[in-house]
C-alpha cells in the first residue's frame, strides 16, 4: 500500500513538472538581460522532474529490500466514500465562495456552516435539538463576524441581497 | 530627549489605552488564520489620523507586536498557523499540545515571544545604526546567496523523507513563478487569466495549504467516525506559565541564538518573519544534543520559532527608523504613517526626531508587556477553544479564513486560491509529503530569481563576482556546510534507524 503511495504520488509529480517544464518554453523571452524569464521555471521542472523519477526508484527499490517491515496504515475505509466526502466538502467550500457575492455574506456564511457541520456531525449523535443549536450558532457567528469586520475595521464583505 | 520621548508615551494615559487596544486587536489578528498583522495595520491607519504623532505610531506598533504574537495560539491549538510567522511553532507546539500540555507549549510561546520582542528592542537601542550601515552594503550577489543559504534548510524542514521535502520546496518555487516576472515583467503561467498577473497571495498560500487541508480532512474522517478528533484533548492543566525554572534556564542559549538569528533576518529587507521562525528552528534542530527529539512536542522547537519571529520585528525596524528602508509591506506600513506625521526616518532621525525615536521604543516596549498579560490572562480561555467539536469549529474556521482572504483585495478570486491550495495541501497530506518546505520556498522563490537576475545583469553575466564579494562568498560557503552537515545528518539517523529495526 505504501510503496503504492509512493509511486502514485512520484508519477503525479512527474506529470505536474513535465507539463509546466514543457510550457516554460512558451514564455515569452526577451534577450536584453542575461537570463531571460523561462530560465528559472526550466530549471525547477527540470529538477522536480529528476526528484519524482528518484521517488518513484527509491519506492520500488525499498519495498523490494523490506517488504517485511512495510507497515499498513490504511484504516479500512472504502476509497469510494473517501472520495464522496471529500468531493461534497469541495462542492460545499466552491459552492459558497462563487455565492458569496450575490446572495451575500451573511446568509451564505449561515448555510455554510449549517451544512459543513451537519456534514461532518457525527451520524451518531445528530439530533434535531443539536442541529437547532448548530442553526443558531451560524446565524449568530455569522452575523457577528460581519458587524465586527464590517463596521469596526472598514473591511468590505460582500452585503448580497441583504445589503 | 531622551525623557520626553519615554514620557509622551508613559504619562499620557490615552496613549496607554489605545496601545492596549493595539496589542489586544492585534492578538486577535495574529490568532485568525488569513488575517495578519500588516492587516490589521492597513486597518487601523485611518484611526490614527488624527492622533498625535508619537501616539499614532505607538499603536500601529503595537499592533504589529500582538499579530506576531497571537499566531502562536492558533498553530498549538489548532495545528493551523494563524500568521506564516508561526509555522515552525505548529512542529513542536502542536504534539505537545496533543500530549495534554497545550497550557505549557502556550505559556513557554508566549514567555519567548515576549523575550525576542525584548532583545530584539535591545539591539534597535544600542546597535541599530551600525547595524544598519552593515546591512545597507547588501546587494543582489549577497541576497542570492543568502536565500541559497535558506533554501538548503528545506532539508532539515522535511523529517523524515529528503526527497519528498525536496519536491515540495520545489513546488514552492514553483508556485511562485506564476504572475508577472521579475526585471522584464513576462507573464508566466497566468492562462490569460488578469487575476493571476500579480501572483499567488502568500496569504492564500498558508492558508489554504495549513488550514483548508484540514478541513477536507475532518471531512474523510467523518464518515469513517475515526477519532482524529480536535477535541480529544480537553485534558489539560495550566499553573503559571506551565513550565519550570529548570526548563527556562535550559532554554537561555536557544533564545539568544534564535532572537539573533530573527534579528539578523528581519534586518534584512524582503527577509522576514516568515522566514526567520522556520530558519532558526532547523538550526536549533542541527545545534540541539538531541535532534531526533524535535516535533515530538519538546519546548526547544517553539522557543525557536516564537523568539525568533518576534525578534524580527525589532530587527525590521533598525532599517525603517535609520535607513527609511521598509524591510516587508508591514514595514512599509509604518513607514507610510512616520512620513505622514510629519517623520522623515533616516540617518538624521535621531537628530530630528529623536523624542519620537523614544517615544517608539517605550511604545515597543509597553506593547511587549500588554502582549505578555494579555495573552497570559487569556490562556485559559484559548485552549478552551479545545473544547469546541472540530466538526463545528473547522466550519467556523473557514468562515474566518474566507474573510481574510477577501480582505487581501477585495476579490473573489483569492477566495477561490484558498480552495485551490486546500486541495493542493490535502493531496499533499495524503501523500505524506511535509508542508514547511512548500512555504518557505514559495517565499524565497521571487527575492532568489529577482537577485539571480539583477546580479547578472550588474556582472555583465559573470558568475564568479559570487563568489569574489566576501558576504556573498561567506553565505554560499555557509550554505554548502549546511547541506553538508544536514545530508550526514540524515545519513546517520537513517543507520541508526536501519541498526534499530535489525
Amino acid at each position: 500500500m505504501k510503496k503504492y503511495r509512493e509511486v502514485v504520488g512520484g508519477s503525479v509529480f512527474f506529470l505536474f513538472a513535465a507539463t509546466y517544464f514543457v510550457m516554460a518554453f512558451g514564455i515569452k523571452q526577451y534577450n536584453d538581460g542575461f537570463l531571460s524569464s523561462d530560465f528559472i521555471p526550466k530549471i525547477y521542472g527540470g529538477v522536480l522532474m529528476l526528484l519524482s523519477i528518484l521517488q518513484v526508484l527509491f519506492a520500488v527499490f525499498n519495498s523490494k529490500k523490506g517488504r517485511a517491515q512495510e507497515e499498513d496504515q490504511e484504516p479500512g475505509l472504502s476509497l469510494g466514500q473517501t472520495l464522496l466526502s471529500v468531493a461534497l466538502t469541495f462542492v460545499l467550500l466552491i459552492g459558497y465562495v462563487s455565492l458569496l457575492e450575490t446572495v451575500g455574506f451573511i446568509i451564505m456564511s449561515s448555510i455554510f456552516i449549517f451544512l459543513m457541520t451537519l456534514m461532518l456531525y457525527p451520524a451518531d449523535q445528530r439530533t434535531v435539538r443539536r442541529l437547532l443549536w448548530v442553526a443558531l450558532i451560524a446565524v449568530v457567528f455569522s452575523s457577528g463576524v460581519y458587524f465586527l469586520f464590517v463596521k469596526a475595521f472598514a473591511l468590505t464583505l460582500p452585503a448580497g441581497i441583504l445589503g | 530627549m531622551i525623557w520626553e520621548g519615554i514620557s509622551t508615551v508613559l504619562l499620557n494615559p490615552s496613549c496607554l489605552v489605545w496601545i492596549f487596544i493595539g496589542t489586544t486587536v492585534g492578538i486577535i489578528f495574529g490568532c485568525i488564520p488569513g488575517l495578519t498583522a500588516t492587516m490589521a495595520i492597513a486597518m487601523f491607519l485611518p484611526v490614527t489620523y488624527n492622533m498625535a504623532s508619537t501616539q499614532g505610531i505607538s499603536v500601529l506598533t503595537a499592533l504589529y507586536i500582538g499579530g506576531i504574537s497571537g499566531g502562536l495560539i492558533s498553530a498549538i491549538l489548532l495545528n493551523i498557523p494563524g500568521t506564516p510567522a508561526s509555522i515552525a511553532t505548529c512542529l513542536d507546539g502542536r504534539p505537545l499540545a496533543l500530549k495534554g500540555e497545550a497550557g505549557k507549549a502556550l505559556g513557554v510561546g508566549i514567555v519567548f515571544s515576549f523575550l525576542g520582542t525584548i532583545l530584539s528592542l535591545l539591539a534597535l537601542v544600542l546597535i541599530s545604526p551600525p547595524l544598519a550601515s552593515i546591512a545597507i552594503k547588501f546587494g543582489p550577489f549577497e541576497y542570492f546567496s543568502i536565500t541559497i543559504f535558506s533554501l538548503t534548510l528545506i532539508i532539515t524542514l522535511s523529517s523524515k523523507n529528503v526527497i519528498k521535502g525536496l519536491m515540495t520546496g520545489v513546488l514552492g518555487l514553483i508556485f511562485a513563478t506564476v504572475g508577472m516576472a521579475p526585471i522584464d515583467s513576462v507573464q508566466r503561467y497566468t492562462f490569460g487569466n488578469p487575476a493571476l498577473k500579480s501572483g499567488f497571495d502568500i496569504l492564500t498560500v498558508l492558508v489554504g495549504v495549513f488550514a483548508i487541508s484540514e478541513i477536507l480532512l475532518a471531512a474523510e474522517a467523518s464518515w469513517t467516525g475515526s477519532k482524529k478528533d480536535v477535541s480529544a484533548i480537553t485534558d489539560f492543566k495550566i499553573k503559571g506559565f506551565g513550565f519550570s525554572f529548570k526548563e527556562f534556564t535550559s532554554q537561555i542559549g536557544n533564545l539568544i541564538r534564535s532572537s539573533a538569528i530573527g534579528i539578523g533576518l528581519g534586518i534584512l529587507p524582503g527577509i522576514g518573519s516568515g522566514t526567520s521562525n522556520m530558519l532558526s528552528y532547523s538550526v536549533a534542530r542541527s545545534q540541539s544534543k538531541h535532534p531526533e527529539k524535535f516535533g515530538t512536542g519538546i519546548i526547544d522547537g517553539i522557543v525557536a520559532s516564537e523568539s525568533a519571529n518576534n525578534a524580527t520585528i525589532g530587527g525590521t525596524i533598525i532599517p525603517l527608523l535609520c535607513l527609511g528602508i521598509p524591510g516587508d509591506s508591514t514595514a512599509a506600513l509604518l513607514l507610510g504613517a512616520l512620513i505622514m506625521k510629519g517623520v522623515q526616518p533616516g540617518p538624521l532621525i535621531f537628530q530630528q526626531n529623536g523624542q519620537v525615536v523614544y517615544a517608539i521604543y517605550t511604545a515597543m516596549a509597553l506593547a511587549s508587556l500588554f502582549m505578555l498579560a494579555v495573552m497570559f490572562v487569556g490562556m485559559k480561555g484559548f485552549v478552551r477553544i479545545l473544547k469546541i467539536p472540530s466538526h463545528l469549529l473547522l466550519p467556523l474556521v473557514f468562515v474566518l479564513c474566507t474573510v481574510g482572504a477577501f480582505g487581501i483585495n477585495n476579490r473573489l478570486f483569492d477566495c477561490f486560491a484558498l480552495i485551490f491550495f486546500g486541495f493542493v495541501g490535502y493531496l499533499l497530506q495524503k501523500g505524506d509529503y511535509p508542508m514547511p518546505p512548500l512555504i518557505l520556498g514559495f517565499v524565497l522563490g521571487n527575492i532568489m530569481e529577482m537577485n539571480l537576475r539583477r546580479a547578472l545583469s550588474y556582472s555583465q553575466g559573470d558568475i564568479s563576482e559570487f563568489f569574489t564579494r566576501p558576504m556573498s562568498c561567506a553565505f554560499l560557503l555557509l550554505a554548502a556546510l549546511s547541506l553538508a552537515i544536514n545530508i550526514y545528518g540524515v545519513y546517520k539517523s537513517r543507520k541508526k534507524d536501519s541498526s534499530a529495526v535489525n
